[in-house]
């Protein structure tokens, strides 16, 4: 449908001789509103997600009030109350830095969502590097959260912000790693070329050596994202809140959106990467694109919400002792296969 | 520029008073190098309430409510200790029903506290949802309490000469019915943290108490057991009708957070034992021994022990022969757990502090009292 | 550790993690234990030592003969006030009462002491109010229901 309706305009376009530059502009323009609002609204469901589930698996009842009996109105309440709460900068804290670090922590967490299809023709704009934007921009985040650790002037907020550069240093790089596998199936960087490469061959998932791929991604992925069991930079029972400690209001509603959305982010690339991205039977693309998307997240919460969460230390040794040799191997493996 | 290596700088972080991890009102005062903890400084006191002092301006029988909030998670051991100590200044008998009903009680509040500290053990290391599932179990040990004795937590329902009532109709075949169901749950949270790998790397080998430190600070209970010291007080000195009952004393040699977690979890088996016992064998008769009024206790002193969920729980008692205590003195356990902390700690990183922390499961009702 | 011990290591601790997944997902098939609270009112027991009220005789009379044997029993003070009428025994009966729920223990022992079983510990824990005078109940306040009446 998108493609018909991006071929139509763009043919109508082309008859009346205007510029073809500029149709790709607006249409890029348009996607990013479109995703934005699709994003920020995605997160209100997550959240709502998170906590149904989280309550189901604990034998509760979850959000129940707001907007009738399963509370699907709860986050937007939510959100409400945090934008009228007062704004408070602690005493002490680098005003700058403080200030900045939301934006800097939300802004790419937003921009990833650039090279992501959410169906045919539905990506804003599908980058010829689009699996290395990716890498780059989701790395960003880190400097913001050091950022908010470092001006906080809290030493919970600084050990939080230690860890979570940490953490994502050494979780980068099996992550990168099981990219580069299906990369090198695919044999392009570019997201769409990927899904296409999907389309002859079946989901990469089901493709030998890539469930090894997959298997590094998700948990990689889970590390990116900070959750359990690698929510060390927040972990609320050492450090309280970790690096948004400080953050009250609409500030720390900017982290909140970016974990969110991030979290949806790692899991709809996930889908996109292995699972075939929008591409099924019957169903329209989108909704396909979204039942995986959100499998995977859910599938992250079902294990956030058993297991416990490991020390800092073992963070570290399990990426660096099993994870990275296992991308070693796991790319090496591909190449081999790939060759033959 | 200099040469040579950049001086590091400790940090002090305070944990707590306000802290998510401390289990109430405690502050540690954690020296770190990078994550490491260098040294330790538990400050307590916050939660001081000067029950001792306030006991000796109260009578004998009003002493009794305020016992509750030492150990607020097993109000039934301290009421015992205090019973215990003032029932032998009286020289009082107390009628064997009684006798049961105090072991059935003080069983349920120890699988009610262990159950608490499973929780929150659980919650320290990150599994929330075992939090959940230990304090629904818990929440069935309430019901019972609250259908015997009307109060949830402070029940104050052992009383000097016996217990407050007898217990309601349905009670016995409602705990029965608990007891069925407890080991079902234990197998289940054995399933999804006992075995659970990274609960494991969490636990084994992490916050060492060699027994001779234990026994040199007076630990004692589940976190002495767990250096496999075999000691607990309904073994070594049974009070009430512990010494007929067929239970076992669970130790481990690990010395570790896995060691006291396992005992805990193990003893919440045996306590099922027990209880299912007690339940069975419970005698007919009164549940109140005949108390004067006024209690006047003939001079002297008295020292009542008990093995509290957290360890030797014990109330020393002098009377003057007036109907006010001239000093009560309660040993809490928590006490001396905390002072062995920060042997326990060093040298572990932030995150075992909470672990290790919890593994000795404190409350600071009793360590500040 | 040797190369097979890790390889086994891993199996066993995804093993593990799947072990508690199932956990999770068959309590999260079970029933809810927690209750709506405001709107669907958990089950008190008859027992439950909550609010205290004053109980009246057949005669709708307050049975409390004023005879501070509550007052003596609690051990917080929180019966600060019994005043009773010029009557005699038996027929005196309680004028002011005074009970302050912010020192009550809720231990009971003053229901204990009532020679003459004019007090109760009601079923009712919810006790709220603005400002600690809103914690002091009169006599007024402190009536129960009469013989016969159920709560
Ligand atoms: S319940 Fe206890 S504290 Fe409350 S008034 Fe009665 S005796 Fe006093
Ligand atoms: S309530 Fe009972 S004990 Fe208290 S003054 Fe009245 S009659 Fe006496």
């Amino acid at each position: 449908m998108n493609a018909s309706l991006y071929n139509t305009i763009g043919q109508w376009w082309y008859v009346h001789g205007l510029p073809p530059w500029i149709f790709e502009a607006a249409w890029m323009v348009a996607m990013a509103a479109l995703v934005t609002v699709f994003v920020l609204l995605s997160v209100l469901v997550l959240v709502w997600l998170e906590r149904k589930i989280s309550a189901d698996l604990q034998s509760r009842v979850g959000p129940n009030r707001v907007g009738g009996r399963f509370g699907p109105l709860q986050t937007a309440a939510d959100a409400l109350k945090l934008l009228l709460k007062e704004d408070i900068f602690p005493a002490g804290a680098d005003r700058v830095v403080f200030w900045l670090a939301p934006f800097v922590v939300f802004v790419p967490s937003l921009m990833v969502f650039m090279v992501l299809p959410f169906g045919e023709r539905l990506a804003v704009n599908d980058l010829n590097l689009g699996v290395l934007f990716v890498v780059a921009v989701s790395a960003f985040p880190v400097i913001g959260l050091i950022m908010a650790g470092w001006g906080s002037n809290n030493k919970y907020a600084v050990l939080g912000a230690m860890r979570a550069a940490a953490q994502s240093l050494s979780y980068e790089v099996p992550l990168v790693l099981a990219m580069v596998c299906v990369v090198v199936f695919a044999g392009s960087l570019r997201v769409g070329d990927i899904v296409a490469a999907q389309r002859e061959g079946g989901w990469f998932i089901l493709r030998f050596p890539l469930q090894l791929a997959f298997l590094l991604y998700f948990i990689t992925a889970m590390a990116e994202v900070n959750r359990v069991p690698f929510d060390l930079p927040e972990a609320e029972s050492e450090l309280v809140a970790g690096y948004h400690v400080e953050y009250s209001g609409m500030r720390f509603a900017f982290f909140f959106l970016a974990e969110f959305a991030h979290l949806f982010f790692v899991s709809a690339f996930c889908a996109t990467l292995f699972l075939g991205a929008w591409q099924g039977p019957w169903l329209p693309p989108a909704v396909w694109f979204l039942l995986k998307s959100y499998a995977i997240v859910i599938l992250i919460m079902w294990i956030r919400w058993t297991v416990p969460r490991l020390r800092i230390d073992q963070v570290m040794g399990f990426s660096w002792k099993l994870l990275v040799p296992l991308g070693l191997a796991a790319v090496v493996l591909t190449g081999i296969v790939k060759v033959w | 520029m200099t040469t040579g290596l950049t001086p590091t700088e400790h940090i002090t972080l305070n944990m707590g008073p306000q802290h998510p991890s401390t289990h109430g009102v405690l502050r540690l005062e954690l020296e770190l190098e990078g994550e490491v903890i260098v040294a330790c400084r538990p400050i307590i006191g916050y939660l001081h309430r000067g029950i001792e002092k306030m006991a000796e301006a109260r009578t004998y029988p009003q002493v009794l409510p305020y016992t509750d909030r030492l150990d607020y998670l097993s109000s039934s051991s301290n009421n015992m200790a205090y019973v215990q100590a003032v029932e032998k200044l009286l020289g009082l008998e107390v009628p064997e029903r009684a006798k049961y009903l105090r072991v059935i009680s003080l069983e349920l509040n120890r699988i009610a506290s262990h159950l608490v500290f499973l929780a929150t053990f659980a919650n320290d290391l990150g599994a929330t949802t075992v939090f959940l599932y230990g304090m629904r179990e818990r929440e069935l040990i309430m019901d019972l309490f609250s259908m015997w004795a009307g109060a949830r937590l402070t029940q104050s329902w052992i009383r000097i000469g016996g217990v407050g009532a007898d217990i309601p109709d349905g009670f016995v075949d409602q705990a029965l019915a608990f007891c069925r169901l407890m080991p079902k749950r234990l197998d289940e949270y054995d399933r999804i943290l006992t075995g659970n790998r990274i609960f494991r790397a969490r636990t084994e080998g992490v916050g060492i108490l060699p027994p001779e430190l234990g026994v040199n600070y007076g630990a004692s209970g589940p976190t002495l057991r767990g250096s496999g010291v075999e000691f607990d007080v309904r073994r070594a000195e049974p009070y009430e009708v512990y010494g007929d009952l067929d239970f076992e004393v669970v130790t481990r040699p690990t010395c570790d957070c896995m060691g006291r977690y396992l005992v805990r979890m193990q003893e919440m088996r045996q306590s099922v034992r027990i209880l299912e016992q007690c339940l069975k064998r419970l005698p007919e008769g009164e549940v109140r021994a005949k108390v004067p009024r006024v209690i006047r206790p003939p001079e002297g002193e008295a020292y009542g022990r008990v093995e509290s969920p957290r360890g030797e729980f014990a109330c020393y008692v002098v009377s003057d022969g007036s109907p006010r205590p001239a000093r009560v003195r309660f040993r809490a356990p928590s006490f001396y757990h905390l002072s062995v902390l920060p042997r326990m700690l060093q040298g572990w990183k932030v995150g075992d502090a909470v672990a290790i922390l919890g593994s000795i499961d404190i409350v600071l009702g009793e360590v500040d009292r | 550790m040797t190369r097979t011990n890790l390889f086994v290591d891993v199996v066993l601790s995804a093993l593990s993690i799947v072990k508690g997944l199932m956990v999770t997902l068959t309590n999260a098939l079970r029933p809810r234990v927690t209750r709506n609270h405001p709107f669907q009112k958990t089950p008190i027991p008859e027992v439950w030592r909550g609010r205290l009220v004053h109980l009246r005789g057949e005669d709708g009379r307050l049975r409390c003969t004023a005879c501070l044997a509550c007052q003596k029993a609690c051990p917080s003070h929180a019966i600060p006030t019994i005043q009773g009428d010029d009557k005699k025994g038996k027929e005196k009966r309680a004028q002011v009462y005074v009970w302050d729920a912010s020192r009550c223990l809720f231990c009971g022992l003053c229901v204990e002491a009532c020679p003459f079983d004019a007090i109760r510990l009601t079923r009712e824990y919810s006790i709220v109010g603005e400002d600690r005078a809103d914690l002091i109940f009169d006599l007024n306040r402190l009536l129960g229901p009469a013989e016969g009446e159920t709560a």
